[in-house]
């Protein structure tokens, strides 16, 4: 998806001046092709994310629309009160971009590792985070958002096509047979892709839940099943679960949720993706044991 | 050194006693160490309009030293952007004035702060901006001393010197003293010029308190270069009693103090 993105922003600075690109000295080889926008709509501000962010916020308040491009944790939570202060409360026009969601840079290190973010950044109002679990949500969520933004960017990807046309502001089905609305698997991002392998032998309902805080057919979608199955890259503290839940609990829903999350602590074991998937239970066994276990 | 300036400056330091004093706010040395700066700026160097606050071609002023705020909420009403009822409000239940300041609902206020390393990265940001619309306006930022221990803003410098931005001018309220003691027995910044210099900024060193000085460091051209002004004051200036004593960073006045503090100012 990165080099979707890259294609995207190319395209944006292309047709409007008013798109700058920031990064935090990231992107080595990656942005080659934007070298002819260097100082004027391209900026590599060095190995600073915090002066990127309130560059951000300032070149914002001037009218321009704002990327913000690093990996892992480092435009987050690594300049977290320059993305509350400054590009939060000043209602900033900044889309923040992390390539590297989950364990997509398992094998550098528990430094490398971006599994907290999510509850940090939903913890501050006035952002939307959109976690694209394919190509096609992300080409949706380039064409057309709302900000401030944290936009971020998986090095693997979610294989099914939508049942219809979809807005990923909202829950996005990938299947529907489940005619007594009795098993949901909810995931955000593209470890939903575990929940491929199981949809011919198991009866579920399947939506990607890419964009934080979702809208309201979340809420409806939460009221109408028994059980709920969420699945995200993710500690499962502050994370996709505790959204789901704290939904289910402010509307009085009376499902069962179950999350497939990552445990509570620093990751020091390293690896590929699939790798560290495999090694916390972020697999399609897992799955079919919990889904076994809910029917 | 300008008749409107010198009023100017003294409006604040009395409106900003009073709200310290009725809102049991702190801070009031450092509005105080820096009334002369925002005084002459807003009456003798910021093309600003009160009838036409977001105009483009605006000048555009940071207080990084976000708890002097109501020293800008002071200067603001003085320069006719809002009317002198809302100072009342400062620090008061259910107001927008806070302590540091805030950009919501008060005309002329172009960024809060409050978090200290946060305006001068900002303004960095504007500035470029504006050299991207090939704009004339300037950025002028007021920072405190003891902010300078944040490494944001060495970011930011580093930053303003490689792009070469002229428009923004940097007022460090060099006042000696931050939240416990001095500068130099927390972090030591000095030789503060020379880091400034080396960082590829010019750089200015004046007595923060002569609006002569200030006029004419803010009025100098610095060709491709990003202007440091590193403005020598008191904190405390022009109340002896709170000259120099880091109390007055935390306390308020009561009414005897108030009443012996506006008579100094008079």
């Amino acid at each position: 998806m990165r080099e979707q993105f890259i294609e995207s922003i190319s395209s944006s600075l292309s047709l409007n001046k008013n798109v700058l690109l920031l990064t935090a000295d990231l992107g080595f080889g990656i942005f080659d092709s934007l070298k002819r926008f260097t100082g004027n709509q391209f900026f590599n501000v060095g190995v600073a994310e915090q002066l990127m962010a309130s560059l951000a916020c300032g070149l914002a308040v001037e009218g321009f629309e704002v990327f913000t491009y690093s990996i892992g944790v480092f435009p987050t939570i690594r300049a977290l009160e320059q993305v509350r202060n400054d590009i939060s409360y000043h209602n900033c026009s900044v889309t923040i971009v992390s390539s590297g969601a989950g364990f997509s840079y398992g094998a550098l290190g528990m430094s490398h590792h971006c599994i907290q973010d999510l509850g940090y950044i939903l913890s501050i109002p006035n952002i939307t985070i959109q976690s694209p679990s394919n190509a096609a949500e992300l080409s949706q969520m380039m064409n057309s958002f709302s900000t401030p933004r944290y936009l971020r960017l998986d090095k693997s990807t979610f294989s099914l096509s939508p049942v219809s046309s979809s807005d990923p502001l909202e829950p996005i089905c990938y299947r529907q047979c489940d005619t007594e609305d009795k098993l949901l698997i909810l995931f955000h991002g593209s470890i939903g892709e575990i929940a491929v392998p199981l949809i011919n032998d198991y009866s579920f309902d399947l939506y990607s839940v890419p964009t934080l805080p979702s809208g309201q057919q979340l809420d409806k979608l939460i009221s109408r099943y028994s059980h709920i199955i969420t699945i995200e890259e993710h500690s499962i503290v502050n994370g996709f679960f505790s959204y789901v839940a704290s939904r289910a609990a402010l509307i009085r829903a009376t499902c069962q949720i179950t999350p497939l999350a990552l445990p509570h602590i620093h990751h020091s074991i390293v690896g590929d993706q699939a790798y560290l998937r495999q090694n916390y239970g972020l697999t399609t066994q897992c799955l079919k044991s919990t889904i076994e276990y809910i029917l | 050194m300008s008749a409107k300036s010198l009023e100017f400056a003294k409006y604040i330091r009395q409106k900003s006693l009073e709200m310290c004093h009725k809102g049991k706010s702190s801070h009031i040395g450092s509005v105080l160490s820096c009334a002369d700066i925002i005084a002459v700026l807003y009456s003798d160097i910021l093309n600003v309009d009160p009838a036409d606050a977001k105009s483009p071609s605006r000048d555009r002023f940071i207080l990084s030293k976000g708890h002097a705020g109501a020293g800008l909420y002071a200067a603001l009403v003085c320069a006719g952007f809002e009317a002198p009822e809302i100072l009342t409000s400062h620090y008061q239940n259910g107001s927008h004035l806070s302590g540091h300041v805030n950009h919501q609902l008060f005309s002329g206020i172009e960024i809060s702060t409050g978090s200290l390393g946060h305006g001068l990265p900002i303004s960095t940001g504007i500035a470029l901006a504006l050299k991207l619309r090939r704009s004339k306006s300037n950025v002028y930022t007021v920072m405190s001393d003891g902010e300078l221990d944040e490494g944001s803003n060495w970011e930011a410098f580093l930053f303003a010197s490689h792009h070469k931005l002229s428009n923004l001018k940097i007022l460090v309220d060099r006042n000696m003293l931050q939240s416990i003691t001095t500068t130099e027995e927390t972090l030591a910044i000095e030789p503060l010029t020379d880091k400034l210099i080396s960082f590829g900024f010019e750089c200015s060193s004046i007595d923060g308190h002569d609006h002569d000085s200030i006029f004419m460091a803010c009025t100098k051209d610095t060709g491709t270069k990003p202007h440091a002004i590193v403005c020598n004051t008191v904190k405390g200036k022009g109340v002896t009693f709170m000259e120099n004593s880091v109390l007055w960073h935390y306390r308020s006045p009561d009414a005897n103090e108030l009443k012996l503090a506006m008579d100094e100012i008079l």
